[in-house]
């Protein structure tokens, strides 16, 4: 049995890759849930109300007719330790190096498109973080027009845009891990990000 | 050597544990290969921590499917959750989704959607504050507040963008805590900004 995130060989008895630690659970859990989500039925509940009226109910799941083909690997609930995303990112060929704050509080600095990356961490429980913040800041010794900060917002998706108090430019952009993260998603996700952050270097000239 | 955390045997090269996943600091550590790929000294190098709790994969996910979702199915899983949504067809032929969160409008876009599967949502909402609003109040939101950007137009009216992937990997599960996440910054941009 190999292990649907890296490979690796596994016993059939092994809950977890010994490599990369995924859970050998996987293929099961996703295959079960592409069935279940496959499998018709319960149409969608509520009807559509004549004036707008909010519900503080999150939206469920409605059942589609197709369900995801891709074998999807699955983060852990509660998401991902500081030490899954620094092997995760190690696995995609970056730089993970683990720093400690100020305030005690560990973060990740890597580098993408030349530039330094920081990953922070947000929402843990038992030390596994359900959120990523990625971000990027460019030190431009107050070269950099702050007037032109709000047309990136204005036209580009997924990262927003801001200056510091030295009018240095950032960029920053949140992944959600858990409830439902899945490796694929985050894989994506960072590729938008490194596609994103070039754009914003390029823009901005901030080689 | 054994899993600090289950106990169970280890073997020198393992980075976790076969039994409860649990990252391996007796082995090659996260830390020490990161020390060693990035050239740092081990000062600067934080202490492993104490085992973290054991992964659990999750019991069951709703996968979205491959190429995302089309318009008419982001309305029915509004409409399932309690929320109006319907499809707006524009002057231009172009479609996207009016919604209501905590009584506040806002629209969903839906770009580069191929053969009708929408592989992402842009969740918009605007302001129309006719020339009333302090645009030098927005880049502190934008470096205070994770998850949705804030930018003011062509008129300067305050707006606030949210994007959620759909596809690939994506999962009901994911867009519902996303959803929610909307929902609260939304709630949080009126108020800071009295927008209602």
């Amino acid at each position: 049995m190999s292990c649907p995130r890296c490979g690796a060989e596994s016993l059939r008895d092994e809950k977890f890759c010994s490599n990369c630690g995924a859970p050998l659970a996987i293929a099961e859990s996703a295959q079960s849930a592409v069935a279940a989500a496959s499998e018709p039925g319960t149409a969608p509940g509520s009807t559509a109300k004549a004036v707008p009226e909010p519900s503080p109910a999150p939206p469920q799941p409605s059942t589609t007719p197709q369900a995801s083909t891709t074998l999807m690997s699955p983060i852990p609930d509660g998401g991902l330790t500081i030490e899954e995303v620094a092997a995760w990112l190690e696995r995609e060929g970056y730089s993970a190096k683990f720093v400690t704050g100020e305030s005690g509080k560990r973060h990740i600095e890597s580098s993408t498109q030349g530039s330094p990356l920081n990953v922070f961490f947000s929402d843990c429980k038992d030390e596994r973080w359900a959120c990523l913040e990625l971000a990027a800041g460019f030190a431009t010794h107050g070269k950099f027009d702050i007037s032109r900060i709000n047309a990136w917002n204005y036209n580009n998706r997924w990262c927003r845009a801001y200056y510091d108090d030295v009018n240095d430019p950032w960029l920053k952009m949140n992944i959600d891990l858990s409830p439902g993260g899945t490796y694929e998603a985050l894989n994506d996700l960072f590729g938008t990000w490194n596609r994103t952050l070039g754009r914003f270097i390029e823009e901005y000239s901030l080689r | 050597m054994f899993c600090p955390r289950c106990g169970a045997g280890t073997l020198p090269d393992q980075a976790f544990c076969k039994n409860c996943g649990a990252a391996l600091a007796n082995a090659e550590s996260p830390q020490s290969v990161s020390a060693a790929a990035s050239g740092s000294t081990p000062e600067a190098v934080s202490q492993p921590p104490a085992a973290p709790g054991a992964p659990q994969p999750p019991a069951s996910l709703h996968a979205i499917p491959d190429g995302g979702l089309t318009l008419e199915e982001v309305v029915a899983w509004l409409q399932s959750g309690g929320y109006t949504a319907k499809v707006v067809t524009r002057e231009d032929g172009k479609r996207h989704i009016e919604s209501w969160s905590q009584g506040t409008l806002f629209n969903i876009f839906t770009p580069g959607c191929q053969s009708g599967r929408c592989a992402s949502l842009e969740l918009l909402f605007a302001f129309s504050s006719k020339g009333k609003f302090d645009i030098s109040r927005l880049n502190e939101w934008n470096r205070d507040v994770p998850w949705c950007k804030a930018y003011y137009d062509t008129v300067n009216d305050p707006c606030l963008d949210m994007d959620i992937a759909l596809s690939p990997g994506g999962t009901y599960e994911s867009l519902n805590d996303q959803f929610a996440t909307w929902g609260n910054v939304l709630g949080n941009f009126t108020a800071k900004f009295s927008l209602r």
